[in-house]
Order: structure tokens, then C-alpha cells, then sequence
């Protein structure tokens, strides 16, 4: 009996326990969610193809591919000047790749007063990839100068460089450059320094250059007395750019008339080089502009001696970049002009450089007085400067925007609700971003535009951007502006966020944008 | 001489010495009853119980500490809490074909307890135009940062994981939802999920 009961207390204690430790470990509140139901409906915002680059929109018109091609151009410029007292001086730029670079240089002295050409002209060329070296070949007053570094970011152009010089006896030098394969589709441009200590010779130091082959390049001026040494670049265009070259002599006519063969005036341009047979401020002053698709002209106010011009002018592909060219005249009135400030249409600073020339009255020798300094001082601005006042100079003026790759239009945004919604982009994921120099791409309507996401130098500077309204009915545009500094590819993901009128309920709209 | 009643055949009984015999049908129904008798006294005995007493007392009612709360995203997703903040429903969530919809506050969960409590958000079931959904996801957070794994509807098993909400913490849910680029706007689908609370 006893082993009974005792039985029994031993199975309950267990039980109890058991129980309790249960209880202990499971106790859980469920509570539920129920999303019911969840509904597809139709989209409000869509995407529509743009006219610009290539767009594949999807089913359902919310998400897109965008295909554009990058820009490959880089400009940076600057003036500056050689110290009294120094033949040269050298100017830090962001690196460059010597083998896609040319230099454009200008120059006007550095005193209100007569100057010899050692102490006015000057020469430029690349020390480094990241310094440039101007020269002259005297020491007195500084010599002011202006300058364009011109960079493919591409393979757009090749470029060989050197430097030559002219002996004191030397009227022309041939000087032997690597197999450019066409001549026809090269440029020469120049700059030179002259040790002519007067200025009886000042026309002496004007040198024309051209290839005679795929392998020589010649270099010419007229008399001798002086050394000259010549800064020289040939420039071989690549891509489906143009050239048509020539030598004008620009003498007892004026204007001298160049037929060409017809171009795209809009993306056409004309750089000159020219040697003077005749010293005096006119007889080495000449100016040349494209008067229309199939002209060019020259001018001097004299008609002594003769410049032989050689001329290029350089037709740019209408694809993948538009290049947009700006020309014009400006007069001058007076004879105490310093600075010509010219309005141009808005240009990107990064992509823009000018080439200008002038005439100028007088048959004296008062040099420097027909040379100035050009540089574009802002996106609406070429400024032309001199520092000896005295005849007046009339100036034909270029304003070459290489430009960022700019696509107005590759998408549409379209609101098909009649309230209004609001939108914005923002990037996600990417890849070789790095070979972009600069890329932004932004919404655009009649309000303006807005950056959304923006690229520079490789990184990021701006991922997504503000919220843009997008009015009931209403439609933007989604447009880019890309340059880079190779013919890789670039990949950015990016979502259109959509946000649900007066909720912070958006939807993600994949946009791929493909870079090449 | 000794008195006999006969009975019947072969039986006898005797009365004061007198002897009577019994009838073969009234041993029967003794026998039965004796076996009767017998069943009762072998199931008593098998079901010999012990009964001790659990006592619950009261039962009470309490509020409940972790409890849904309205997100900023509720209105937009036709958000219903149930009373005392233990169920919600949502009545109007959609998305664009192809496009991802994002409720990033559809709705929150706030321990309204002075002790931290582990929590589990977990799928249960779906039904309706499920072919079409390229995914929904219920993700929950503490602000900006994400607390335990992706919830992903449609997958067996799918929870955050076991998370715990400090005391007095409001976190968000955020539900993500992308149609398929060919689902059509009369597909639609319905889910359950459980937020399962340990240790009230």
C-alpha cells in the first residue's frame, strides 16, 4: 500500500513539472497581418522613347534602356604671362594624354609700348602630361599669353609633337614625323619664339606648317635673319571628321576668296597659320572667317607684301557629338581699345576654346599692337586683350564648343493622371563609372532643368535629385550630358521614383542607361 | 411423514424441512445477474481515477505589449488595425506591372512593454494571381536600418528571424511589391502573415 501512494506523488511531481516547464518555453501571441487584396493596376506615370540616343521602353512603359555615347573631348585653358626678366614660365593642368593633346596659343606682349618679338612672342608646348612650358626667347617686361589645351578623351585624334628650329639662314625645314597614314585628314598647328631684337623682322617668325606626306612634315617662312624655333603638332582626326587644307595667298585682293567644297558651317571651323613676306602692323595682320558653306575669306588692311596662308578647315562629325561652332565680326572703333568683350551663346567651359584673328591698320612697326589674348572669361564671354593700344583691329572670332556628349531627349516622362505627381531619379548600382570625365543626367521641361545625377571624375558627386513636380497631364524629359576619356562602356541603374500624390507611397521605375 | 410441494420435475423444496425444488429459467437469471455483478466490480476497478485540481483563477484580460501601430503609409495601403492593435488588414495595396511599389511605413510595430520582447514576422499563406508576382517583400525596420531578414511572400518559411524590440520601440514595416511586366490589372493577390510575440 505504502509503495502505492509513494508511486503516485513520484508520477505527479512529474507531471506538475513537466507542465510548468511548458508553459515556460511556448508561450507566443500571434498576431496577424492580412493584405488582401493586393491589386495590379494600371501604371500612371509612364515612360515614352526619346528622340535622342537609343531607348527601348518596356512592356508596360515602366522601365527603359537608354543607349547614348559618351563624349570625348576635354578643354582647359587659362591665360597667363612670363615674368620680366625670364624667357619662360610653365603652367600646371590636370593630366592629360600627350598622344590625344594639342596646344592652341595667343599672345600681345606686356607693356603699353613698342616691344621686339623676343620679348612678345611666344612659343608653348607640353613639359609633362600635367605642365606646360611657354617660351620666349628675351627677358624684357612679361609677355602675356592665353592658352587651350585640347584633349581627346577618346581616340578621336593622334597627336605628334615637337620642336623645331629655323636657323638664322633657314627659310623652310622638313622634319620627319611617324607614318600619319592620310595626310588628308591632318591638321598642323603651331606656335614659335624668335630672337629678332628689333622690330624690323617681326614677320620673319610667322611660320606656316603642312604635311607634303604621310611622314614629312614642312615648315616655312619667309626670310631669314632671325632663329626662329617652332612648337609644332600634328594633328590626325581619327574619326569622320573632314579636312580640306590649302594655301591662299592673301595679297592686293581684299577680301581674298577661298572656294572649298561645301560644309556643315555649324560644325566647321577654320584654323590658319601664315608667313608675311612684308614686316608692318598690317602687312602681317590677316584675318580669315568662313563666310559660307563653300567660302572661306581673307582680309588685311594693306595691300603690301603677301601672306601666304595655309589654311584647314576641319568639318566635325554631326554624331555622336554635335560640335557647335559660333563665328562672328568685331570692329574696332577707336585706337584705344585694351579689351573687346564679345557676347557668345552659352558654351561649357569644359569643352569650348576659341581661335581668332584680326587686321590691323598701320604700316609702322609699332608692335605689338595687332597681337591680343583670347580666352573665353565665362560661359557667355570671349574676351580679347591687348597691352598696346594705338591702330584698331578688326577681328574675326570662333568659338568651338567640342561639347559633352548632350542628348536633349532619350526619354520622355509622362503623366497620365490628372493630379499632379511628383519624380526624381536616383542611381543604384553602376559600373565603370570611373572612365567618365563628366556625365549628368537631368530632367528638362519649359521651367528649366534639374540635375539629378551627376559624374565627375569617376565618383559620384550626386546620386539622386530633388523632387520635380510633374503636373497633371504633364510631361518631362529626361535628357544627359556625358563626356569620357575612353571607348569603354559604362553601365548606371537607376530608379524613376514616382511618388504618390500626398503620400510618401512611391513606385521605382528601372531606367538602364548603357554609356559607350 | 415428512410434507413435499413439488415443484417441478426433479426439484423439491422443503418448507421448515420441507424442501422445494428450483426451475432450470430461475438459475439462469441468477447467473446473469452474478455476471453482471462481476463486469461492474472488474470496470470499477479499471477506471480507479486519482483527480487533482488546476486552478485558474482569474483569467484575465490584458493589453497586449507589442502591437500594431498606424504607419505613414497606412492610408495610402487602405490600413485597418484591429482594436487593441492586434490585427491589421490592408485593403488597397497595388503596384504597376513592372514596376516596384514601396510602402515604407505601411505600417508599425511598437513594444509598449518596459521590457524588451523578441518577435518574429513570418509568411503563412497567399492565394489568388500568385504566377504574377514577381515578388513581394516585407521588410521591417528601426528607422533606417533593417531588422532581421527579408520577409519574402510566397516562401514557405520565409520570417524576419527572431528580433527583439527594445522597450517602448516603434519600428516600421515596409512592404515591397513588383507585378510581373504582363500581369494584368484584374490579377490580384491575398497573403497572411504572422507577428508572433514571445514571452507575455
Amino acid at each position: 500500500m505504502l509503495l502505492k501512494i509513494s508511486r503516485t506523488m513520484i508520477l505527479s511531481v512529474i507531471l506538475l513539472c513537466s507542465l510548468l516547464t511548458a508553459s515556460h518555453a511556448a508561450v507566443w501571441n500571434t498576431l496577424r497581418v492580412n493584405a488582401s487584396p493586393v491589386t495590379a493596376e494600371s501604371p500612371k506615370v509612364i515612360l515614352q522613347p526619346g528622340i535622342a540616343g537609343t531607348s527601348i521602353i518596356y512592356t508596360n512603359n515602366t522601365s527603359a534602356t537608354v543607349n547614348v555615347e559618351a563624349t570625348c573631348w576635354r578643354v582647359q585653358s587659362g591665360i597667363s604671362y612670363i615674368p620680366n626678366g625670364e624667357t619662360y614660365t610653365v603652367v600646371n593642368i590636370e593630366p592629360v594624354n600627350l598622344s590625344r593633346s594639342f596646344l592652341l596659343i595667343s599672345f600681345g606682349g606686356g607693356i603699353s609700348g613698342n616691344q621686339p618679338e623676343q620679348d612678345v612672342i611666344v612659343s608653348g608646348r607640353f613639359a609633362s602630361a600635367s605642365q606646360l612650358r611657354f617660351e620666349r626667347m628675351g627677358t624684357n617686361n612679361p609677355a602675356n599669353f592665353g592658352w587651350y589645351v585640347i584633349e581627346a578623351l577618346g581616340n578621336q585624334i593622334s597627336v605628334q609633337s615637337g620642336t623645331t628650329q629655323f636657323a638664322q639662314t633657314e627659310t623652310q625645314k622638313d622634319v620627319p614625323i611617324e607614318d600619319v597614314g592620310d595626310a588628308g585628314k591632318c591638321i598642323v598647328v603651331l606656335s614659335r619664339r624668335s630672337t629678332g631684337t628689333d622690330r624690323t623682322q617681326y614677320n620673319k617668325a610667322f611660320v606656316t606648317g603642312e604635311l607634303t606626306s604621310t611622314t614629312n612634315l614642312r615648315l616655312r617662312r619667309e626670310g631669314t635673319g632671325t632663329t626662329v624655333v617652332v612648337e609644332w603638332f600634328v594633328v590626325k582626326f581619327n574619326d569622320s571628321t573632314t579636312i580640306q587644307t590649302g594655301e591662299t595667298i592673301v595679297s592686293t585682293s581684299n577680301p581674298t576668296i577661298q572656294s572649298i567644297n561645301p560644309v556643315n558651317t555649324s560644325r566647321a571651323w577654320l584654323y590658319f597659320t601664315w608667313r608675311a613676306t612684308a614686316n608692318g602692323l598690317a602687312q602681317v595682320s590677316v584675318r580669315g572667317w568662313l563666310e559660307n558653306a563653300g567660302e572661306i575669306r581673307f582680309f588685311r588692311r594693306t595691300t603690301i607684301g603677301t601672306c601666304y596662308v595655309r589654311w584647314f578647315v576641319i568639318e566635325m562629325p554631326e554624331t555622336p557629338i554635335k560640335v557647335n561652332v559660333q563665328r562672328g565680326f568685331h570692329d574696332s572703333t577707336t585706337n584705344n581699345e585694351y579689351v573687346k568683350n564679345i557676347k557668345i551663346a552659352l558654351v561649357d567651359l569644359e569643352t569650348a576654346f576659341s581661335f581668332t584673328t584680326c587686321d590691323s591698320t598701320g604700316t609702322g612697326t609699332a608692335f605689338p599692337r595687332p597681337f591680343w589674348v583670347e580666352s573665353i572669361t565665362n560661359a557667355t564671354n570671349l574676351r580679347l586683350q591687348r597691352w598696346y593700344t594705338g591702330q584698331t583691329s578688326d577681328h574675326n572670332w570662333q568659338v568651338i564648343e567640342l561639347g559633352r556628349a548632350k542628348y536633349d531627349f532619350v526619354l520622355k516622362i509622362v503623366n497620365k493622371a490628372s493630379e499632379n505627381w511628383k519624380v526624381r531619379l536616383r542611381a543604384y548600382a553602376q559600373s565603370n563609372i570611373e572612365r567618365l570625365v563628366n556625365c549628368t543626367i537631368y530632367f528638362r521641361n519649359e521651367a528649366g532643368i534639374s540635375n539629378q545625377i551627376q559624374i565627375l571624375n569617376g565618383a559620384y558627386s550626386q546620386n539622386h535629385g530633388d523632387w520635380i513636380n510633374l503636373e497633371g497631364s504633364g510631361s518631362i524629359y529626361l535628357a544627359m550630358k556625358i563626356s569620357a576619356k575612353n571607348s569603354e562602356t559604362t553601365f548606371i541603374y537607376a530608379f524613376l521614383e514616382v511618388l504618390i500624390p500626398n503620400t510618401l507611397t512611391y513606385n521605382l521605375m528601372l531606367i538602364e542607361f548603357r554609356i559607350s | 411423514m415428512e410434507k413435499c410441494i413439488k415443484i417441478h420435475d426433479g426439484a423439491e423444496m422443503h418448507m421448515f424441512g420441507t424442501k422445494r425444488k428450483k426451475k432450470f429459467g430461475q438459475t439462469s437469471l441468477e447467473t446473469l445477474a452474478l455476471l453482471l455483478v462481476a463486469l461492474t466490480i472488474v470496470g470499477v476497478s479499471a477506471a480507479v481515477y486519482n483527480i487533482f485540481y488546476m486552478r485558474f483563477s482569474p483569467v484575465s484580460v490584458e493589453a497586449a505589449k507589442v502591437q500594431f501601430v498606424t504607419g505613414s503609409d497606412g492610408d495610402e495601403a487602405g490600413a485597418t488595425i484591429g482594436t487593441n492593435g492586434t490585427s491589421v488588414i490592408f485593403s488597397s495595396v497595388s503596384g504597376w506591372p513592372n514596376a516596384t511599389r514601396i510602402y515604407e511605413d505601411i505600417v508599425g510595430i511598437k513594444n509598449f512593454d518596459t521590457a524588451a520582447r523578441t518577435i518574429l514576422l513570418k509568411f503563412e499563406s497567399w492565394s489568388g494571381n500568385t504566377e504574377n508576382i514577381e515578388y513581394i517583400h516585407i521588410k521591417v525596420f528601426d528607422e533606417s536600418t533593417q531588422k532581421g531578414s527579408t520577409v519574402v511572400v510566397g516562401t514557405s518559411g520565409s520570417s524576419t528571424g527572431e528580433i527583439e524590440i527594445p522597450a517602448n520601440a516603434e519600428w516600421r514595416v515596409q512592404l515591397e511589391v513588383k507585378w510581373k511586366a504582363d500581369a494584368l490589372s484584374t490579377d490580384q493577390v491575398s497573403f497572411t502573415l504572422q507577428l508572433i510575440i514571445q514571452g507575455e
